[in-house]
Formats: structure tokens, C-alpha cells, sequence
């Protein structure tokens, strides 16, 4: 199966008055027909950047420093604004966080959708237009569609809000769908209700998806493959079940662990050590070592390549070098021991 | 162990006024008491009404109807009120959701610590009010050179520890926590629970810990408590509530929390909850061992 | 909706508040033209005031009612004004609102293409500096507001007159028409050149310096990112989503500019001479021309209040956050009914 996302050695940098932001650092990934892949990590670690990176829809401050990114094998690495905005929509398109702010309040709902249809099939009669608008709505899940496309998003509570938003992200079927964590604003109960649509539209129109979020619950219910981030690059890349079962890098198993399921019958919740270093002069080596119990000296010298650990994982660490010490991972033993 | 109590809700409803004929009920008819060094959640989705009830128990809010006791003082009557106001401003404390708007841009982490205690006169001279802050800044992991800075120069999670260092330095009975943790990160999350859980045994303190994080609650807290829609549908001891749900919202919002481990999750059905008809009389039953739940009148296990 | 709840008592309020304005205004003007210094009696004889005697002045000053205490003075006038009578002007010796009717229309001309021009252009300048953010041309138009806006009007208009009119001498430098040219179109274009080249520079940058910042508020929401990210060209999400949301407050500064740009009028006709209402305005209050001068400012007065008001009324109506509050209002007594 070819790669429909093809995103190589990309770095992002942000200028500010602090200095270069370095927000993606050298970022390799591929994404295929159909799956969903989680990219997970803390706050500031580039995950979001990343996806509006690819869509270039980052403010104007931010470069492009090195890298390629190929969709359905073009290279769009270098295309202009103009290029840029006959793929939006189209060829990929996004839904932000927060609902209550990424809708036009003076807009009705229905004819910010049929605005999206519009863009790239503009010569849609009304009538079909109409037809398209109650279409996305229902496909989304929002009943009375005829009635409630003339409403505000004032009137709509978040969840509905997040689902019109999906209509018009949907509106001219997309092959890739980021997703800048959609349902962090959300209840849970709301929650699980959007996770289930978005998998739900997954397999009715095969869009891949980019699915960015911080809750390993909800990537658990979502990703086929999930990408770990820290400090602007991805330290660890595999299936859910290799991420979750057989996690390799200490950051993954510091964010496993500190999760309160993994923490069940003990005292205390397992923290990780320290905080994230500052991406505008970020240290040497790896970028984790510092907050790392398992660091090894070479890891203040040399930032760690991606080692292989299965066909479809890998993982920066040197705990995979061959002349590394074995250590057993913290996590046998975990969740599953009690 | 005898429990005391420590707090007494009874039959709180409050009200916010939109116009003179319009009202939203926020809390309605809300009873049940808060022990002596438990740890009590209180879940719900937004605009069930956590946040009010943290309030009203504050006094920042008036309640509508109904009383609230803190060791046997009505603080919904004006007079009990202010005949024990220092006290009760000292002994209750609260943090809020956001520590980047509830602590104050311009004014130094000193500045903030401070204030409070000129406010109660705790300390007689300077030297004695900087050792206090110094303590219970390194209390929660921070470090004395902090006292310098100000809001913005720091991290959220340091933010937050300071509003809990804030809340903390009075040495109250009661500390209110609305969504302490729900802006912060997961690893910081942790470390801010950890520092809950270490008080409450070392310091006997009593917690009131509003969130909508399930997983969060499940592990930290003694008791808890569910809200929907201005009504607490369901209380009872951490265990049985969460192995045992029996009002239909609560076991819908147990379902929706997502498990961290994709075998289990993907299979997963998440159950519906259709919602209750709140107009009709309901009585907040004990079907034993202290697990209430709000059922139809008349209604008997 | 405030306004939908109760429109009636919304506008009955609104109303009272224009008209108790008004009342005090007239007071005011009454009370302090007349205990200003000086002597009325110049601008009705001229040069003979000065070889009247004690009892001839005693005379006229009785016969023109300005013996009596101020009160009696002010009741009587506003019983006449009530009838539609304001009175002679002590300079013209005619009614006061012939006087007026003869200027009005040249300020009209000069304030309302000055307000319209002011306002095409401030709207331009901030969608350009807007789109190009930070370019040259943005920060240029920065500067120059921040220049203009301590420049002082009839400064900048002497300017202008030195330049235009004496060094080159291609432009008039006074009056609205040259002499028995009255109906020439061209020539009166003239005329307003260099008076409107002020008013329109005196208000211009800090209109669009005040649109442009809108925009970008708006530009940097987040349903900007999502109308980009569903194939959404520059242009339009600019015009269709960014410009259509600060169009109301763009009319609600529209109205407040109004009695801005009235006062501007009036500071350049005075320089240039240009006879409008601001040159008699000025004149009157010199000489003392009573009737005139309570005429003009009950006139300005009520277009500076009613603009007010109205702006005011306008901001209420479209506060954003009288509607974000609506909005939780709404969703919230839905999800309790």
C-alpha cells in the first residue's frame, strides 16, 4: 500500500523574542490509507505544530527548516499559499480543540458547512448544496438537520459544535483528517461519543487520520499506530499494542506510569522527574536525558537514532544499542501484575 | 475510627437569575456532609453544578435555599457568619481551575503569599511571615528563589503549586479544590495528586476535590460524589461506587472513561444515558453502607 | 437581546436621556455666554457702542431684554424657542435661522464627504495594512498616525495654505467659492480641497489604525484556522468571515466619529474662512451674538448627543460579550428545562 502522508526529517522553528523556538526537530513519519494514527505527548512538544505544519497553516514567524513532506507521493514541501488552498479541504483538512472558538459566531452552522462544500465544488446547484449540508449533517450525527442548520453555534452545546466542525472538515471528503485534540474540551460521556464518530466516519469514508491528543485513553480507543513525542521529536513510533504492551523508550514508560490505572493499589501516583527543557536552546544529546532514571552517558553526548525494534517500531533510545546495559522495563508488571 | 463531620450540607439549592422571570437552578435540594480528614470527590460534566456548590460552600456564592454547617456554624446566616468570619475565612481555603487567572499578573509569588497572611495578621514581624512562605513553598516542591518571580515567569504546574502553597500556608481545616489539575499536564498532574494524597495523611486535612477526571478520582479519593444537572444522583464510598453504580448516569459516565489499553478499549461499549425526568419529587435514598442514590419518591430497595 | 426584551422602555429611556441632555446643554450655554465677559451691544451697533451714553445703553440693553436676571431671560427664551422662534442675530439683524440656513449646506458639504471620505478610506488603509501586516506600507501608515495625531488641526491647515496657496499658488487658501462664482461646481472643488485634505487627515489614521487592529483580532481567531484549513482562500476568508465581523463595530464608531469630525469642521472652517456653521459659531461667540450663538450650539449639541447615544446604543446591541453571556444563557436554560 503506498503512503498517502510522507513527512521526512522536518524541523520547525519559531522566531520570537526569546530566541529560535526549535518546536519540530528532525520529525520522519508515515501515514497510510485508512488508519489512525495518535500522536500523543505534553503540552509544548510539537505535536500540534506538527499537524499545521504539514497543512502550512502556521502563523507567519514560523520556518520551515528542513524536511520534505510528500502527500500521495507530490512534494508539497515547497508549494505557496495559492497551491496550498485548492489541498485544503480537499486533500486534507483538521479539527481544532476548543469548538466554542473555531466556528464563526455570525454565520449559521449550515452555511459555514455549505462554505466548505462550495470551495471546491462551486458549481453546486442549491438545491444539491442543501441536499450536501443535511447529508454532512447527518453523517455526523446531528439530528433534525433541515431545522438546525439555520441555527447560530451559540445555540449549539460543545459536543454539536465539534460535530458541525467535523461536517465541514468532512465536506469535500478528504483523504486526511488531523485531529488537534478534538475532544479535550469535551466531557467525558461527550467525549466518547465524538471518539466513536470519528472511527465511525473512519471506516464509512477510509480517511486516515491524524489524531493528536495528551489522554493515552482515548488513543487507546482510537490509533491503530501511535507516535510518542517529546521535546519536538517522536522517541517512539509503533502500533497501539506495541506502544501499550511493549513500550521501549522511558518517556513512554513514564507516561504510562503515571497514569492512575497503572497506579492501582499503590500509595502513590509514579511521576516523571523534572520538567520539559526549553526548546529554544535545547540541550545536547537526548533531549529526555536529564529526567531519565535509565540514562546512559552517552545520552548527554548524542541524541539517540531511531532503533528498530519490530517492522513497525522503533524507538530513540540508547537503552536499544546493542552495547547498551539490559534493563527490564518497568512496565512488567505494571497494569497487568495486579 | 470514630468520623466526625465536619461539614454539613442540607437541602441546598441555589439559583442564577438571568432576568426577573428567568432562573437557572445550579444546585437543587443538594444534602450530605463532608468527614473529618476524607478526601471527597465530586464529579459530574460541566454545568452540573460542581463549581457552584465549591462556592457556595466559600461563600462566594449565597445560596437561594438551604444550609450549609462548617462545625456546627450555619454560614448561610448573616450572623453566625460574621461572628466567626475570621475563623471560617481562615480555616476554609480554595484553589481554583485556573491559577492563570485566579493569581494576580502583577504581583510577585511574594506579593501573593503574603497577602493573606497580612490580611489574618498570623505574624508579627517580617522574619516570621518569609520563614512560613519559605516553608510551604518547598511544602510543594518549589524552590525559595520562586518568592521573586512573578505569574507569567513560571509554568502552569508551578502556578498551580503556588496557588496550592496560597491555600495551604493557612493551615486550613477544609481546602476546596475545583479541577486542580484538570489544565496540567499528565506527569505534573500526578505530582499535584501525590502532594494531595501526602497531605491529608501527614496533615489530617480535609478535601473537597471537584474534577471530571474519573481515573483521578477513583484513585485519590475516599468518597464520591456525582452530580448531573444540579442534583448529586449518587454518593458513596470510592470501592462501591465505582464497582457498584446504581444510578443510570453514573454508570454511563463510568463507562465513557477511557481505559488506557487498546484490547480492552476498542471492544468496549459505552452505555447511553437517555436523562431523567428532574421535574418529578426525588428522594436521596440509603441503600446501604452510606451509598446514597437520588431515586424516584417512593421508590425502596 | 436586551433590546427585544423591551424595546419600548429601551427607547423611551434612551430618549429621555437625549432630551435631559439637551436641557442641560441649553442652561449651560445660556448661563455661561452671558456672564462671559464682554459687550453684546458691539455686535448689534458696531463702533457706535463706543459714544453711547449711560441711559441710551441703558436703553437698548432693555429694549434687546438683556437687563433682566438671567432666569427671567432664559424662561422667555425657551417659551419662543418652543414656538419655533430663536430670535434676531444681533450682527445680521435677521432671524437667526436664516442666518443659518445660508451656511448650513457648506458644512454639510465639507463635514459629510470629510465623514463619508474619512471613513472609505480609513476602511481601505486598515483592510490594506491589515492584509499586509507588518510590511512597509502598515508600519508607514503606523507612523504617520502616531505624527498626525499630535499634530494640531489648524497647525497642519496653515501648513497646507503656506505651501499650497502662497508658496505655489495653485490652490485658494479661503472661502467656499470665489466672488460671483457661486454655482461653478469646479471652483467650489477647489475651495474644498485644502479644508478637506484637513479633516480627513486629522481623523483618518487613528479610524484605520483602529480597523486594522480589528481585523487582525479577528484574523487571529480560531475559525479563521478552520475556514484556512477547509480551502478557504485569503480573500475571502478576509472579506466573508473577518469583515463581516467587525462591521457592526465598525458602524458603531461610525457613529461615535460623528461629532469628532462635527468639531474637526469646525476648527478648519475658522481657519480657511470658509463659511460654514463653525466660522459663525466662532464669530458669534466673539461678539456675543446671543441668539445666534444658543441657536448653533443647540444645533451642534444635538447632533453630538444624538450620535453619542446612538453609538452607545449600537455598542450595547453588539457587545461580544453581552453575547457570549446570551449564548450561555441560552444553551444553559436549555440543558435545565
Amino acid at each position: 500500500m503506498s503512503n498517502l502522508l510522507e513527512v521526512k526529517n522536518l524541523s520547525i522553528s519559531f522566531c520570537t523574542p526569546y530566541g529560535e523556538v526549535e518546536a519540530v526537530r528532525d520529525v520522519s513519519f508515515e501515514l497510510q490509507e485508512g488508519e489512525i494514527l495518535a500522536v500523543v505527548g505534553e503540552s509544548g512538544c510539537g505535536k500540534s505544530v506538527l499537524c499545521k505544519a504539514i497543512m502550512k497553516l502556521l502563523p507567519k514567524n514560523a520556518k520551515l527548516k528542513e524536511g520534505t513532506i510528500k502527500t500521495a507521493g507530490i512534494d508539497i514541501t515547497a508549494y505557496k499559499e495559492n497551491e496550498m488552498c485548492r489541498l485544503r479541504g480537499k486533500l486534507f483538512s483538521m479539527v481544532f480543540q476548543d469548538p466554542m472558538t473555531s466556528l464563526n459566531p455570525t454565520i449559521p452552522i449550515g452555511n459555514q458547512i455549505a462554505e466548505a462544500v462550495l470551495v471546491h465544488n462551486p458549481k453546486i446547484s442549491k438545491a444539491d448544496l442543501n441536499r450536501r449540508v443535511i447529508e454532512l449533517m447527518e453523517l455526523v450525527g446531528i439530528q433534525d438537520a433541515d431545522n438546525r442548520r439555520k441555527l447560530y453555534p451559540y445555540n449549539f452545546s460543545g459536543g454539536m459544535r465539534q460535530r458541525s466542525v467535523m461536517a465541514m472538515a468532512l465536506a469535500s471528503s478528504p483523504k486526511i483528517l488531523f485531529a488537534d485534540e478534538p475532544t479535550t474540551s469535551l466531557d467525558v460521556t461527550i467525549q466518547a461519543q465524538i471518539l466513536d464518530l470519528l472511527i465511525d466516519v473512519q471506516r464509512k469514508l477510509n480517511t486516515a487520520t491524524v489524531f493528536v491528543t495528551h489522554d493515552l485513553g482515548v488513543v487507546a480507543r482510537v490509533a491503530d499506530r501511535v507516535a510518542v513525542m517529546y521535546a519536538g521529536k517522536i522517541v517512539e513510533i509503533g502500533t497501539a499494542e506495541e506502544i501499550f504492551y511493549d513500550p521501549r523508550h522511558p518517556y513512554t514508560w513514564g507516561l504510562l506510569r503515571a497514569l492512575p490505572a497503572y497506579s492501582k493499589g499503590s500509595d502513590r501516583l509514579y511521576t516523571i522527574p523534572g520538567t520539559p527543557p526549553s526548546l529554544i536552546d535545547p540541550p545536547t544529546g537526548d533531549a529526555f536525558a536529564s529526567r531519565n532514571e535509565y540514562a546512559l552517558e552517552i545520552d548527554y553526548k548524542e541524541a539517540p537514532p531511531m532503533f528498530k525494534v519490530s517492522e513497525t517500531h522503533y524507538a530513540a533510545t540508547w537503552l536499544l544499542s546493542e552495547k547498551a546495559p539490559k534493563i527490564a522495563s518497568p512496565m512488567i508488571g505494571g497494569k497487568h501484575g495486579n | 475510627m470514630e468520623t466526625k463531620t465536619l461539614v454539613e450540607i442540607n437541602n441546598l439549592t441555589h439559583l442564577f437569575r438571568l432576568t426577573k422571570s428567568v432562573a437557572i437552578k445550579a444546585l437543587s435540594d443538594v444534602s450530605f456532609s463532608i468527614n473529618q480528614g476524607e478526601i471527597l470527590g465530586i464529579v459530574g460534566e460541566s454545568g452540573s453544578g460542581k463549581s457552584t456548590l465549591a462556592r457556595c460552600l466559600m461563600n462566594i456564592h449565597k445560596p437561594y435555599k438551604g444550609e450549609i454547617f462548617y462545625k456546627g456554624i450555619n454560614i448561610c446566616d448573616k450572623k453566625q457568619f460574621a461572628a466567626n468570619k475570621k475563623m471560617l475565612q481562615k480555616n476554609r481555603q480554595i484553589i481554583f481551575q485556573d491559577s492563570n487567572s485566579s493569581l494576580n499578573q502583577r504581583m510577585s509569588i511574594r506579593e501573593i503569599l503574603a497577602e493573606p497572611l497580612e490580611i489574618q495578621k498570623l505574624f508579627k514581624t517580617a522574619a516570621e511571615r518569609e520563614e512560613h512562605m519559605r516553608y510551604h513553598m518547598s511544602f510543594v516542591g518549589l524552590e525559595p528563589r520562586f518568592l521573586d518571580l512573578y505569574p507569567p515567569e513560571i509554568s502552569g504546574g508551578q502556578r498551580q503549586r503556588v496557588s496550592i502553597a496560597r491555600a495551604l500556608e493557612m493551615r486550613p481545616e477544609l481546602l476546596v479544590a475545583d479541577e486542580p489539575v484538570a489544565s496540567l499536564d499528565v506527569s505534573i498532574q500526578a505530582q499535584i495528586i501525590n502532594l494531595f494524597k501526602h497531605l491529608q495523611e501527614e496533615h489530617h486535612f480535609t478535601l473537597l476535590f471537584i474534577a471530571h477526571d474519573l481515573a483521578m478520582v477513583e484513585f485519590l479519593c475516599d468518597r464520591v460524589g456525582v452530580m448531573y444537572h444540579g442534583h448529586l444522583v449518587e454518593l458513596a464510598e470510592t470501592k462501591e461506587l465505582f464497582n457498584n453504580p446504581v444510578h443510570a448516569y453514573t454508570k454511563a459516565l463510568l463507562s465513557a472513561i477511557p481505559v488506557p489499553d487498546p484490547r480492552i478499549e476498542r471492544g468496549r461499549k459505552i452505555l447511553e444515558f437517555e436523562g431523567v425526568d428532574m421535574t418529578v419529587r426525588h428522594d436521596f435514598n440509603d441503600i446501604g453502607n452510606g451509598h446514597f442514590v437520588l431515586q424516584d419518591e417512593g421508590v425502596t430497595v | 437581546m436586551r433590546i427585544n426584551r423591551n424595546p419600548l422602555l429601551y427607547i423611551t429611556k434612551k430618549i429621555l436621556l437625549f432630551l435631559v441632555s439637551i436641557l442641560i446643554l441649553s442652561i449651560l450655554v445660556f448661563y455661561i455666554s452671558r456672564k462671559a465677559p464682554g459687550d453684546p451691544l458691539v455686535s448689534y451697533y458696531g463702533d457706535r457702542t463706543e459714544k453711547m451714553s449711560a441711559a441710551e445703553r441703558h436703553n437698548t440693553m432693555e429694549r434687546l431684554g438683556l437687563n433682566d436676571p438671567i432666569h427671567i431671560q432664559y424662561i422667555r427664551w425657551i417659551e419662543n424657542a418652543a414656538k419655533g422662534n430663536f430670535g434676531i442675530s444681533f450682527k445680521y439683524k435677521q432671524n437667526v435661522l436664516e442666518v443659518i440656513e445660508g451656511r448650513i449646506t457648506n458644512t454639510l458639504i465639507l463635514g459629510g464627504i470629510g465623514f463619508v471620505l474619512t471613513f472609505v478610506f480609513s476602511l481601505l488603509l486598515g483592510i490594506l495594512c491589515a492584509w499586509n501586516e507588518d510590511s512597509l506600507l502598515d508600519r508607514i501608515v503606523r507612523q504617520v498616525g502616531t505624527a498626525f495625531s499630535c499634530i494640531p488641526e489648524f497647525w497642519f491647515a496653515l501648513v497646507l495654505i503656506l505651501v499650497f496657496s502662497v508658496s505655489w499658488g495653485i490652490l485658494p487658501s479661503s472661502g467656499a467659492y470665489s466672488t460671483g462664482m457661486e454655482n461653478d461646481v469646479l471652483n467650489r472643488i477647489r475651495h474644498l480641497i485644502l479644508p478637506m485634505a484637513v479633516v480627513i487627515s486629522g481623523h483618518l489614521w487613528y479610524y484605520a489604525y483602529m480597523i486594522r487592529n480589528k481585523l487582525l483580532e479577528e484574523v487571529r481567531a480560531d475559525y479563521v484556522l478552520l475556514a484556512k484549513s477547509k480551502g478557504l482562500t485569503k480573500k475571502k476568508i478576509m472579506f466573508r468571515h473577518c469583515l463581516r465581523n467587525i462591521m457592526p463595530t465598525f458602524i458603531s464608531i461610525m457613529a461615535i466619529s460623528v461629532p469628532h469630525i462635527l468639531g474637526g469642521t469646525y476648527v478648519v472652517e475658522t481657519v480657511f474662512s470658509y463659511p460654514g456653521i463653525g466660522t459663525l459659531s466662532y464669530e458669534s461667540a466673539r461678539f456675543h451674538d446671543y441668539n445666534l450663538l444658543m441657536l448653533l450650539c443647540m444645533l451642534t449639541g444635538i447632533v453630538v448627543i444624538f450620535f453619542n447615544i446612538l453609538g452607545q446604543a449600537i455598542n450595547e446591541q453588539i457587545d461580544p460579550r453581552i453575547k457570549a453571556n446570551e449564548a450561555v444563557e441560552t444553551s444553559e436554560v436549555l440543558s435545565y428545562d
